[in-house]
């Protein structure tokens, strides 16, 4: 997985992502640190698994709980052409 | 001149928030009362400074009486999260819009706003903008203005003006507003303008995989020392941008004061630099300053300026142009200016 073509801004607590149709998510929480972990799209992707683990492992959560919010963060920029799942 | 006298102290230092001055003394933070929150808010987003007062009262250089539960930093931060979305907006057409330009063959580069975030912020975030500003070249007119497109039905003389003496044309797509600028100004200054000059260089940003050509550094300072001193609403944001590129790179200065004094405007670089040190209350003895204060400005070139500073209506900042132009070229201007006026009228 990684990052597709985008504009981007980020914050302490906060991303805002558009792709060049216009379609636009804005996000809070740690939705920034998933974002930051994420390749530019010319750079090899990351596995999924990992990213969780090293969220988990930065925020000190439970890996379920971190599990389910990467998921939602990253079906939101999916849906806007955003980020790539590789098969 | 003077431009404005009541800027509130937050907001000033939200304007200097991460400027490049090492070495200069901390300054006591800037404190707003819980009464004046609400206007200092609207102040700053309406200056596109919401990033840099959240920044600043981050830091400390801004602080709130009374705000122990942080609801003021919050709120700041809204501002400035909407400021960002509304970029990131901004950005994606103005993707749309290279696409457009380049496949129309138009030289054009991107100036203000966003080539400023990306280019001479420390973080593109602390630079909001409302807006795509491009510079195109006078010889591709018509094709950008076919390209971005600018409504043209009732507009031909004022489109016609626009070209040969004017500042330019604004578009306005999906409600986002693009302004096709062929000068950096009207009036006196702009008829000094050899505009050619911006279009044999160029900076790059990458934004969505491609690259959009900028006005190079030189150009970018020259472009927002005009926008501070003859832009209108003189804000803060347009002198922290002459502040943050003079300070950044002594080399770009250099290069701006040559371009300055190529084309005769030394007088707007050095108001812009003097006025923009004592809004931003910055530490007079820098060399920046110094120097900006020892360029004479003549009578005519000051009144003009000052014209420009107290928001003279446009009309008559256009007819500064009068008595700078070339005799021969005066009856055109004049029957130029009368057409589009009735124009206007009709």
């Amino acid at each position: 997985m990684r990052r597709a073509l985008a504009l981007w801004r980020r914050a302490p607590g906060y991303l805002t992502v558009a792709a060049v149709d216009g379609a636009s998510v804005r996000m809070a929480g740690s939705a920034g640190a998933v974002w930051d972990l994420l390749p530019d799209i010319d750079a090899e992707p990351v596995n999924l698994a990992s990213l969780v683990a090293t969220l988990a492992d930065d925020f000190d959560e439970d890996i379920d709980v971190v599990g389910r919010d990467v998921t939602s963060v990253l079906d939101a920029l999916e849906a806007i052409g955003c980020v790539v799942r590789l098969p | 001149m003077s431009f404005a006298s009541h800027d509130h102290p937050a907001l000033i230092a939200a304007a200097r928030h991460r400027l490049p001055l090492p070495g200069a003394p901390a300054d006591a933070p800037a404190v707003i009362r819980p009464d004046e929150l609400e206007g200092v808010r609207i102040a700053a987003r309406t200056d596109r400074i919401s990033g840099l007062l959240a920044g600043a009262l981050r830091v400390g250089e801004v602080v709130v009486d009374g705000d122990d539960d942080g609801m003021a930093q919050s709120s700041v931060d809204d501002d400035w999260h909407d400021t960002l979305h509304a970029s990131v907006l901004l950005e994606a057409l103005l993707v749309r819009l290279a696409e457009r330009l380049d496949g129309a063959g138009v030289r054009w580069r991107l100036t203000k706003g966003a080539a400023v975030a990306h280019l001479d912020e420390p973080d593109p975030a602390l630079r909001g903008f409302a807006d795509v500003d491009v510079v195109v070249h006078a010889d591709d007119w018509d094709r950008a203005l076919d390209a971005v497109p600018v409504e043209r039905t009732g507009r031909t003389r004022a489109l016609a003006f626009a070209h040969r003496y004017g500042k330019g044309a604004t578009a306005m797509v999906d409600g986002m507003e693009i302004d096709v600028h062929l000068r950096f100004a009207v009036g006196r200054f702009a008829t000094r303008a050899r505009m050619a000059d911006c279009f044999e260089t160029a900076d790059t940003v990458h934004l969505a995989g491609r690259a959009i050509p900028t006005l190079s550094a030189e150009f970018r300072l020259l472009h927002a020392c005009h926008h501070a001193v003859l832009g209108g609403s003189a804000e803060l944001r347009a002198f922290r941008d002459v502040a943050q590129l003079a300070l950044a790179s002594p080399a770009t200065v250099t290069a701006t004061w040559e371009v300055a004094r190529e084309w005769g405007v030394e007088a707007v670089m050095a108001s812009a630099i003097v006025e923009g040190w004592r809004r931003l209350r910055l530490p007079p003895d820098h060399p920046v300053v110094q120097k900006a204060a020892t360029v004479t400005i003549g009578a005519e070139d000051r009144r003009v300026l000052e014209l420009f500073a107290r928001e003279a209506p446009f009309r008559q900042q256009v007819l500064t142009s009068w008595a700078a132009l070339p005799h021969h070229e005066r009856p055109r201007f004049a029957w130029s200016a009368w057409r589009m006026s009735q124009e206007h009228r009709s």
